[in-house]
């Protein structure tokens, strides 16, 4: 789970293009969208859809219904763990 | 009537001194607020988020209610108990609130970041999807012009990205939410074209021009109004 959680690190800093972060400012469990967390908007919400279909083959039509998966990097690394059938490569 | 405020904020972490100055005009709750975010750049969108609220707040002559303000389940700020309904945006160095006393009212501002659209195609209905990929339309600009009104509406509403954002309809400056009409209207942020801002109401309430707030740094000495929460380092 930690390697996934590293792997998720840097495809969210390059996906969402977060410059001002390094993969070491990133807690795992910190929330995602709230202030005290990464801060991301509605748009990224949507660019991480992208990455579990890019990086993980896992598709996802209603950032609405990952609510659960979306709250942190932990959160976000065990849904993949759950729902990937098989490694897609970057 | 729908007030329109909008200041810019640099990206980079204020000195402490000057975040301390601009920290004592808040309220203790605002004040934990700004200091428990991890990145400058959100830091500084949360700071001048609140600064540009109180100054709005002022313009009603009730400045004192942002201490009031409290959140939704869906994390929508609110006032309770008040006929005032705001909402606020910000996107890279610009923040921008806009308050009604007569109607409800969201605002969804982007900087329009170059950006493959592609995957974003099942959050559109096909009529949309169709306007932004028609020929001769800059695409990049009608993705953004679609998704910021969607994203106004679903904050006006509240829900926010609990709404599937298919299901909001937009078409000809109106859009429709599960049976809802808002009313969706776009700003211009003078100096900034890069951006893109709409303001959608649940009334076709008059928008006032969107106004620049500036906010000169101040020092934090006892005459402000706040004590003042110990500045800690991120």
């Amino acid at each position: 789970m930690s390697t996934l959680i590293e792997q998720l690190k840097g495809q969210i800093i390059q996906e969402l293009n977060l410059v001002d972060l390094q993969p070491a400012d990133i807690n795992p469990d910190a929330p995602l969208f709230d202030y005290d967390g990464l801060g991301l908007d509605s748009i990224d919400a949507l660019e991480l859809t992208v990455i579990l279909s890019k990086y993980y083959g896992i598709k996802v039509t209603d950032p609405a219904q990952m609510k659960k998966a979306f709250f942190s990097l932990a959160t976000l690394a065990e849904f993949i763990a759950e729902h990937q059938s098989a490694p897609v490569a970057a | 009537m729908i007030e329109l405020w909008y200041t810019p904020f640099g990206l980079a972490a204020l000195p402490p001194m000057v975040l301390a100055g601009y920290l004592a005009r808040l309220p203790p709750a605002w004040q934990q607020r700004v200091l428990a975010c991890r990145r400058p750049a959100r830091q500084q969108a949360t700071l001048f988020g609140a600064l540009l609220l109180q100054h709005a707040l002022s313009a009603q002559a009730e400045p004192q209610l942002l201490e009031h303000v409290q959140r939704t389940p869906d994390n929508r700020p609110y006032l309770p108990g008040s006929e005032i309904d705001f909402n606020l945006a910000h996107s890279g160095g610009y923040v921008a609130c806009a308050l009604s006393t007569t109607c409800r009212v969201g605002l969804d501002m982007e900087y329009r970041a170059p950006k493959s659209i592609r995957a974003f195609r099942p959050h559109f209905r096909s009529a949309e999807w169709a306007a932004i990929m028609a020929p001769r339309t800059d695409t990049l600009q009608q993705f953004y012009n679609l998704w910021t009104q969607k994203e106004a509406v679903a904050k006006a509403d509240g829900r926010g990205l609990n709404i599937p954002l298919r299901e909001i309809q937009i078409q000809h400056r109106q859009a429709l939410l599960a049976g809802t009409h808002w009313h969706v209207r776009e700003v211009w942020l003078p100096e900034a074209a890069a951006y893109t801002l709409h303001v959608a109401s649940s009334q076709p309430e008059a928008l006032t021009p969107l106004r620049q707030v500036s906010f000169p740094i101040l020092s934090s000495n006892p005459t402000d109004h706040y004590p003042l929460i110990s500045y800690r380092s991120a």
